[in-house]
């Protein structure tokens, strides 16, 4: 009985706190509908007519679509090169698992460490002749997460017995075949994790594209939101909008998927 | 049903993703990328003479408004990376040297719409004796605009000197009203430059400050300016909340009354303010010089014309400079300017008139206007950086010797990047 | 089989390409650009030895930034953390029927762009209209408002609440699985053998899940030490230089023109970086990967 209503009081303090997080994000929502004079004071007070028009016109404004086409092109090509290096790279260093593959997983580890080397990058990507473009991205981002997709990767393979492999390979199978054919199918969940994980990230980020996307046209969504609020931080209503917006997609992926994310974060982390 | 879902929904965004990479075919008409001040490619002139353009000849422009309070940061650092536009947009004088204009912008010194330019407006356009871009800009007076209806209840006259502003700063204090809305924590808005313009009219002792001979530090006037503001902070003359005010406020401050006066300029109060949202219209308002201590009787400050480069290295050079025909074109500039308030910068301007406020105050002007020479020739003067040291010493981090011994310290080290000779 | 054949090094080349192109060469050899006089106005480049180095450490920014630096990824780690605990050990409660609800609203402000993140809390510490100093109206807290991003300390704390509210999610799910993981068997021998509440927490499940908190705790010091974005959108390290930090830091030199500091800072900036992190990996050794 005691311990019943302790339940109930630890459940009603958590529920009260969960205000910190939903108030915020409530007050986003709601002002996104209001007048320009109603979101001049921020707050949850519902608004007296619910303008959707705020979201034609952010669409507009905003330059949402070439945006969103932008952030998807960047991010999708992105994972799917994240997701096929990482997953190879770490069965090839589990498996041999000698000298030479420890050394390398040292030297992925600064890859987690190490902050942005961001003049050099430029540098880098101009004498390769590919500075501002958009798909420049693609390999930055792939180059950014592999150690810590490799780390996920690794420690979900550790988990397959290695005489799956050997009878496999009983069958004819090695390398690159053994590896598509056998080992990839089994690593679904976690790829499904860090797929999800590292597309959100990259859908997320603003510095990169800060720095190396210079055309509008070129620009992902959170770029366009700063942009659009360098303009218009006077129409709270309409950065509100903006913010929904752009945090759409990940918000409902995150929901859909919600049992991978949270697989990847304590998979990277319990079994490290 | 859900894993399928999830498949389902991956496999869209994919074909999206892939459907939308190979469709960016090559389009007929030109599109020039511009860069400006988000503020200034704003404007309504602007935003105007852009839709002409792409009406009238079918090319496009991506306009790119960069948030003002990095604009040089954001734009020095594209131009050094090689991201320079067709099109940009920025003030004259030295400040423009960081971009290197003799090898990045056209030189329209012998086009036909120079002759066009007033003869006042001239100097500002001109860099080393060559005209690199086109003033498509208003012309308009700064110093304090304040609330003609407060100051009329309150029975306040309009000052004269220091002395007598600051004791009206004092009478509103006593009435509840915040004398100045500065918008400090934006560092821009501080616009202290207005107070150096008097200072540095002295064309040998800015010869002196751009060889590195002297210092603000030894400047008696700089020191006074300085002490004026620590004074006008510590009296609450810009009220309580100034070091996290922006601009994105000053409208409704102003509008409603809660202060009286702003740092600004006159055209300011017709092509951004918004009459319709306030207590207060723009013709309530007026204006007066700024009063910084550098001078008895205050300041004005000249117009500061905003231009508009093309970048001769681009491969959309020539629609570039036929843009900026475009825009010199009277026609055209009288079409994006018709019913605007400021004074005219073409000589062939008729749709345009001088602000109420200007006209009320245009004896007063050539009594104490002097024309903008800090912001522009100054060697290595950055409004920003100077701005983060006044900040320091409002907020009370540093003295009065120390900001400015800082503020040297910004102006030097930005003169030695920009391998000033002398530093 | 032999393992080479069965596991050969060709599949390791394409991914140890990209890495080593485009992340370690900017980041290693890349930083030969510090020993150089390298600038906006420069691009004849001459080698000058370690005299960026010596400009830079006279810089007073410097110094604020490093404190800064410091403190932001100080403060999030411990708050964070600890609030990990906080709320991950009732969620643990198997009684609770609203767990997983809980955690996917703890969660939420993790899935946001920290951009998104930043101008909120703009709007939360605002004088103006600002939601906090509303709030300490309404509750008779007059006293305690003030201009929140006006100076430093007020600054750095706000910028902290913030980064402590995007991370708590990370935190609760992370800790949550720890403790959900701990083998019951031992708590209840443990309860048997007459320990209390407090007892089995200190001696029993904190023992068991420590890895997993190490780990936490160091992707909690690496990524609070890059913090940028937030910075930058809250109050671009002002008022004056007061919340400078080394991403900060950065731009404002590369803004400047003064690229061959810019670089010297990265430089200086990522050995930190790896002295913690080595540090860190001494002291709980257990946060190896891969092995």
């Amino acid at each position: 009985m005691k311990k019943k209503r302790q339940t109930i009081f630890t459940g009603i303090g958590l529920w009260l706190f969960s205000i910190v997080f939903l108030y915020p994000i409530a007050m986003v929502v709601i002002t996104s509908f209001k007048t320009k004079a109603e979101a001049n004071i921020l707050s949850v007070r519902l608004p007296e007519t619910w303008h959707f028009e705020n979201y034609a016109q952010v669409w507009e404004k905003g330059k949402i679509l070439q945006s969103a086409i932008n952030s998807l092109q960047i991010s999708v090509g992105s994972v799917i090169l994240i997701l096929c290096m990482a997953s190879s790279l770490s069965f090839i260093l589990v498996r041999r698992n000698t000298k030479g593959c420890r050394m390398i997983s040292r030297i992925l580890t600064f890859g987690i460490i190490a902050p942005m080397a961001i003049l050099p990058t430029v540098e880098l990507l101009k004498r390769m002749g590919i500075y501002g473009k958009k798909l420049s991205l693609i390999p930055l981002y792939a180059a950014l997460y592999l150690p810590f997709s490799s780390m996920l990767y690794s420690s979900f393979l550790k988990g397959i017995p290695r005489e799956l492999d050997e009878a496999a390979a009983m069958d004819g199978a090695k390398g690159m075949g053994l590896f598509v054919r056998v080992i990839f199918p089994l690593l679904k969940p976690i790829t499904a994790t860090t797929g999800i994980l590292t597309f959100m990230w990259i859908w997320n980020d603003f510095q990169y594209p800060l720095y190396l996307l210079n055309s509008s046209a070129n620009w992902t969504l959170p770029l366009s939101v700063y942009n659009f609020y360098g303009q218009f931080s006077r129409s709270w209503n309409l950065v509100c909008a903006d913010m929904v917006l752009v945090s759409l997609p990940v918000v409902i992926l995150y929901f859909c998927a919600q049992k991978y994310v949270i697989a990847g974060m304590t998979a990277g982390a319990v079994k490290g | 049903m859900k894993k399928r879902m999830m498949t389902l929904v991956t496999c869209a965004l994919a074909a999206a993703a892939f459907s939308a990479m190979g469709c960016s075919a090559e389009d007929k008409p030109v599109t020039l990328t511009l860069y400006g001040d988000a503020g200034n490619v704003q404007r309504p002139f602007m935003q105007k003479l852009f839709e002409l353009y792409e009406e009238k000849t079918g090319n496009k422009l991506d306009v790119q408004g960069i948030e003002s309070e990095n604009f040089e940061t954001v734009c020095l650092t594209k131009f050094q990376t090689g991201d320079i536009p067709d099109l940009f947009l920025h003030h004259g004088g030295y400040s423009l040297d960081a971009y290197n204009p003799a090898e990045n912008f056209v030189n329209f010194t012998d086009a036909a719409w120079v002759s066009d330019i007033q003869e006042s407006v001239l100097p500002t356009t001109m860099r080393d004796g060559e005209v690199y871009g086109l003033p498509f800009w208003e012309a308009s007076y700064s110093g304090l605009i304040y609330n003609q209806r407060i100051f009329e209840e309150l029975d306040i006259e309009l000052p004269k000197t220091q002395d007598e502003f600051n004791a009206v700063c004092d009478t509103l204090l006593e009435n509840g009203v915040q004398p100045i809305y500065l918008p400090l924590k934006d560092a821009w808005p501080i616009l202290y430059q207005y107070g150096m313009d008097p200072i540095f009219e002295d064309a040998e002792l800015l010869e002196k400050l751009n060889t590195n001979q002297i210092t603000y530090s030894e400047i008696p006037e700089m020191k006074a300016q300085m002490e004026w503001y620590k004074m006008a902070a510590d009296q609450g003359y810009f009220g309580e909340s100034f070091s996290t005010d922006t601009w994105d406020y000053c409208m409704e401050v102003l509008g409603e009354g809660e202060a009286a006066m702003m740092y600004c300029w006159d055209t300011w109060l017709y092509s951004d303010y918004d009459s319709e949202a306030y207590t207060y219209t723009a013709d309530d308002f007026g204006l007066m010089p700024a009063f910084l201590a550098t001078t008895e009787n205050g300041t004005f400050e000249g117009p500061n014309c905003c231009l508009m480069l093309a970048n001769k290295n681009s491969e959309n050079a020539e629609a570039a400079i036929e843009f900026i025909n475009f825009m010199a074109d009277p026609e055209n500039y009288n079409i994006a300017f018709e019913d605007f308030q400021t004074a005219p910068v073409f000589k062939q301007q008729t749709t345009i008139q001088a602000t109420p406020q200007y006209q009320a105050a245009a004896d007063w002007i050539a009594e104490v206007g002097h024309a903008s020479i800090a912001n522009p020739e100054i060697i290595g003067f950055s409004n920003v950086d100077g701005a983060k040291c006044i900040q320091e010493l409002l907020i009370g981090n540093v003295d009065v010797d120390t900001c400015l011994q800082r503020m040297d310290e910004e102006r030097i080290k930005a003169a030695k990047t920009q391998n000033a000779a002398g530093f | 089989m032999n393992r080479k054949k069965m596991y050969p090094g060709y599949m390791m080349a394409v991914p140890l390409l990209f890495f080593g192109v485009f992340f370690l060469l900017p980041s290693t050899v890349g930083f030969g650009y510090a020993f150089t006089d390298w600038s906006a106005y420069n691009t004849d480049l001459k080698f000058v030895g370690l005299r960026n180095f010596k400009e830079i450490l006279q810089e007073r920014t410097l110094s604020t930034a490093f404190v800064n630096t410091l403190i932001f990824a100080g403060v999030k780690t411990i708050v964070v953390t600890v609030l990990g605990f906080v709320f991950a050990i009732p969620l643990n409660n198997k009684r609770m029927k609203t767990t997983n609800v809980l955690r996917t609203i703890y969660f939420l402000p993790s899935v946001l762009s920290t951009l998104i993140v930043g101008l909120i809390f703009n709007a939360v510490f605002e004088s103006r209209h600002g939601i906090l100093n509303s709030l300490l109206t309404a509750i008779g807290c007059e006293g305690w408002i003030q201009p929140w991003l006006g100076s430093r300390w007020p600054a750095v704390f706000s910028i902290c609440v913030a980064e402590v509210w995007r991370n708590i999610g990370y935190a609760v799910v992370i800790t949550l699985a720890g403790l959900q993981s701990v083998n019951s068997d031992y708590v209840e021998a443990a309860r048997v053998d007459g320990a209390n509440g407090f007892q089995l927490f200190w001696k029993i499940t904190l023992p068991l899940i420590m890895p997993s908190v190490n780990v936490n705790i160091l992707f909690s010091l690496i990524y609070g030490l890059k913090m940028f974005d937030l910075v930058y959108v809250m109050t671009g390290g002002g008022p004056g230089h007061d919340t400078e930090t080394f991403g900060t830091l950065m731009m404002n030199e590369m803004a400047a023109g003064r690229f061959s500091h810019s670089v010297a800072i990265n430089m200086i900036f990522t050995i930190m970086l790896v002295i913690v992190a080595v540090l860190f990996q001494k002291y709980s050794e257990r946060c190896e990967y891969v092995e």
